[in-house]
């Protein structure tokens, strides 16, 4: 299997708090991996740098054969790797169709020229983007909301919006951050299987999750994180029984 | 009653121009959420540089695109360094570099005339007679400000418009989503910059006449009232702002002969009000007139 | 050279004594206050008004409007910050409000007393000579008064509660709250000691130099200058801001113009903004 993702030594320490610690992994291409790990193990963190929120204190992570940790976020992106964020962040002035057309890269009325002087152009662009954005807002049920202000979405709605928005980028791979938190179980299983769905296709998913059941559901491997460490890796099944991971769930300090 | 007309000539000329000087920081600010406090210098910029390559010989319509030009290019190199700076921080280092562009302005006399300022410069429109020449004027700012407004409208609605207003909202959200933030910062200044430019220039013209005291942080302050009054990214709501306070800024002025009152005191009091308009605005009404309020409330 | 130094110590004096407040107000409400530097000008003109309209001597004068200054900031704290607090205005609102405010205040000041400068009435300052240094009484005066006022604001803050209490919340907003430190008692006594710490700072303005009603807008940038240099929320720090400044300030004047004065301040302050913009006693 090919390796999409991969993330060696990673270390982050922010005043006196090591956040990430020494954390190595992989990602398969074309898979849906979980992470867990109880509050505070780094996880979101982990994301941050991967995704260039924060630079790293040390370490080294590859993405398609392709060194990104010194790169900034929106290069990242354009590289086809794009994050949710926990706690979302709606673009609250902004209509929920602005959201999604916000997304598509290298959009020809982006710069300061070309909606002046090629606003043909621009706008059959911008028929295609509407087009796609208004599939994925009837999937997530969000038709009816499109010209509604993000900001007065509930929360289960803008965790949807921000994956939707995440899709729009087109990528190669997601990091979603906790996105089925505070979804609705119909929802959430039409969710999973969309996004098993876009697995098949070949888009690579990492997911943090804390919804353990979910995860054996969804993923073929998950990582297990601790103190800014890597503590476990296997299948769903192994994972479960592996007593560091007990130890580490149940706040048992643990050595090695 | 021809006095009454050149009156409101006059006072619909400074309407215009203050409005599109308004413009270029509603951009910044309304739509990109720029804190930009020093924008009265580009206001100079624009207008000294116009002046002074004129005075060295340039015709006056390349000085005037190139007076554009240079503001925003001055846009430019503040932005680059302070861009980095967290908002407040911004505000200050901007609000700094138009007081030292005053200094530059008061000191230099070689360029800039000193406190005496410049005068004897070539005008547009001189081949009008001097009777028509307020109203040739007016025209020509209304045009202006009618041209700034559409090309803006043009770009706010347009995609480049949308990366600024997710900026304005939450600029991780745009880097996540692969916008090159700083990038649309800049650009987003130099644009607003290069149209405080423009307004500067034209009220060189309009006074025929520069001088470093029309560059007082205060009327960077006038912008900012004029965009809040009408609401924060709304560039109609801008314009009705500007006329209003344009409106407030000329009645007072006009009354001295009513009221019991020096001009001083008249001039202090105007800034009082205008000052409790901002305050009374911030408590109770920070989306402005026209703003919309389910907008708003959601933020600042 | 130590002319300027001396000139330098009496400048930031002042702009410490500005600087304090504005740095502790910006760290504790959150706020920009760019109303801070009109608050010394408003000190400077009720000490004028107690001293020469109502002709009451100098220091009973100052005493009084010094006083006066501090209480109608705790007048505007309950008429306008606390109802925006409450809503839950953000930074850039308040800051917005404090540029409203600082008009309001500059231009009562012009109303009531004209645009002209004033002076205080007092005896001839003398200039005390040591062998070709000129030293004048005022700025003699200014430097111990601002001395003082540094040691009692030092005592305060380690000895009594309400300044362990307002260390405390400066160094963590949330632990503070959590444990039950009244905030806005905390609140009130940051306005009172911060403007009236800036009214003392306009009076003895006034006393070097002389009174106008943009005085404290143009001391103004160089207290923000001093408040970043010295880290926001850092008393001392700001104390040490405003000496480093206003000795820059004066010490420019050997090679440039001296009305490049405020323009070195401003370097300053964008160098430390962009280089360590947490403050020369900062931690990162
Ligand atoms: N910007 C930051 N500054 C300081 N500390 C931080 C920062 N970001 C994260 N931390 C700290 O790093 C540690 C890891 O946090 P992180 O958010 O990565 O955990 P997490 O695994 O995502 O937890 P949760 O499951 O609760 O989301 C925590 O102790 C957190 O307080
Ligand atoms: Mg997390």
């Amino acid at each position: 299997m090919d390796t999409i993702l991969s993330v060696k030594n990673l270390k982050k320490t922010f005043d006196g708090i090591t956040a990430v610690d020494g954390c190595t992994l992989d990602v398969e291409k074309g898979t849906i991996t979980g992470l867990i790990g109880p509050n505070g193990a780094g996880k979101t963190t982990l994301f941050n740098i991967i995704t260039g929120f924060y630079k790293p204190d040390s370490g080294e992570i590859v993405f398609k054969n392709k060194k990104i940790d010194q790169l900034p976020t929106y290069k990242i992106t354009h590289q086809g790797l794009v994050r949710t964020f926990q706690i979302t962040k709606a673009l609250n002035r902004m209509k929920v169709i602005e959201n999604l057309m916000l997304s598509p890269k290298k959009q020809t009325g982006e710069s300061l020229i070309w909606p002046i002087f090629n606003p043909k152009k621009v706008g059959k662009e911008e028929e295609e983007i509407r087009d796609k954005a208004m599939e994925l807002l009837e999937f997530f049920d969000l038709m009816e909301l499109k010209d509604e202000y993000a900001g007065a979405l509930s929360g289960g709605q803008k965790k949807l919006l921000e994956l939707a928005r995440a899709l729009m980028t087109d990528p190669d791979m997601i990091l979603l951050d906790e996105v089925f938190a505070g979804v609705n179980p119909t929802l959430s299983n039409k969710l999973l299987d969309y996004i098993k769905e876009l697995r098949d296709d070949g888009v690579t998913f990492f997911l943090i999750e804390h919804d353990i059941p979910l995860v054996m559901e969804a993923c073929q491997e998950v990582y297990v994180m601790s103190e800014g460490k890597v503590i476990a890796k296997g299948e769903p099944e192994e994972i479960k029984n592996d007593q560091k991971v007990l130890d580490a769930y149940l706040g048992v300090v643990h050595e090695g | 009653m021809a006095i009454g007309i050149s009156y409101i000539i006059s006072l619909l000329i400074l309407f215009g121009i203050y409005a599109i000087f308004a413009l270029g920081l509603n951009l910044e600010w309304g739509f990109t959420g720029i804190l930009n406090f020093g924008h009265v210098a580009f206001f100079g910029i624009g207008a000294y540089s116009t002046v002074i390559l004129n005075q060295m010989g340039v015709p006056i319509y390349i000085a005037i695109v190139a007076g554009i030009i240079i503001a925003g290019l001055f846009g430019v190199l503040v932005a680059l360094p302070a861009m980095r700076l967290r908002g407040d921080y911004f505000a200050i280092v901007t609000i700094g570099f138009s007081e030292i562009v005053r200094y530059f302005m008061l000191n230099e006399e070689w360029l800039t005339g000193g406190p005496l300022g410049l005068r004897d410069f070539d005008i547009p429109l001189s081949f009008v007679p001097s009777q028509y020449y307020n109203i040739a004027m007016l025209i020509l700012v209304l045009a202006l400000l009618a041209l700034t407004y559409l090309i803006l409208k043009a770009l706010i609605n347009s995609p480049w418009g949308r990366v600024l207003k997710s900026i304005r909202e939450d600029e991780d959200v745009s880097k996540a989503l692969g916008k090159n933030v700083f990038r649309y910062k800049i650009q987003s200044i130099a644009l607003g910059s290069a149209i405080a430019g423009l307004a500067g220039i034209l009220l060189a013209f309009n006074h025929k006449y520069l001088n470093p005291n029309y560059y007082m942080p205060l009327i960077t302050f006038y912008a900012w009232i004029i965009v809040i009054l009408g609401g924060s990214g709304n560039n109609k709501g801008t314009i009705l702002g500007a006329l209003i306070f344009w409106t407030f800024m000329s009645l007072t002025r006009f009354s001295p002969g009513y009221l019991p009152i020096s001009s001083t005191d008249l001039g202090a009091l105007r800034m009082v009000i205008i000052g409790l308009l901002l305050i009374v605005l911030m408590m109770y009404k920070p989306e402005g007139l026209l703003g919309n309020k389910e907008e708003l409330k959601l933020d600042i | 050279m130590i002319q300027q130094l001396i000139f330098g110590i009496v400048t930031g004096s002042i702009i410490a004594l500005g600087a304090i407040g504005l740095s502790m107000i910006y760290d504790i409400l959150d706020l920009v206050n760019f109303a801070h530097g009109d608050f010394m000008t408003l000190g400077a003109y009720l000490t004028f008004l107690f001293n020469v309209s109502l002709n009451l001597n100098l220091i009973l004068a100052a005493a009084l409007g010094i006083i006066l200054t501090g209480v109608i900031s705790l007048i505007l704290d309950k008429i306008m910050w606390k109802k925006l607090r409450d809503k839950g205005a953000g930074s850039i609102t308040l800051l917005i409000t404090a540029i409203g405010l600082a008009l309001v205040i500059r231009n009562l000041i012009v109303f009531q007393w004209g645009g002209s400068n004033v002076g205080f009435d007092l005896p001839l300052s003398q200039n005390l000579n040591f062998h070709g240094i000129m030293i004048s009484t005022s700025g003699v005066l200014t430097v111990v008064v601002a001395a003082l006022l540094m040691i009692a604001l030092d005592l305060i803050l380690r000895k009594t509660k309400i300044g362990k209490a307002m260390r405390a919340l400066s160094d963590n907003k949330n632990l503070a709250r959590i444990t039950g430190i009244n905030v806005d008692n905390i609140i009130l006594w940051t306005w009172g000691i911060g403007t009236s710490f800036a009214a003392v700072g306009g009076v003895l303005y006034g006393l070097n130099t002389v009174i106008r009603p943009d005085m404290g807008w143009f001391l103004l940038l160089p207290i923000f200058a001093a408040v970043i240099l010295g880290g926001i929320g850092n008393p001392y720090g700001a104390m040490v801001g405003g000496l480093i400044i206003g000795i820059s300030q004066e010490m420019s004047t050997i090679i440039l113009p001296s009305s490049y004065k405020i323009a070195v301040s401003f370097v300053i302050l964008i160098l430390v903004m962009l280089i360590k913009p947490e403050g020369i006693f900062g931690e990162k």
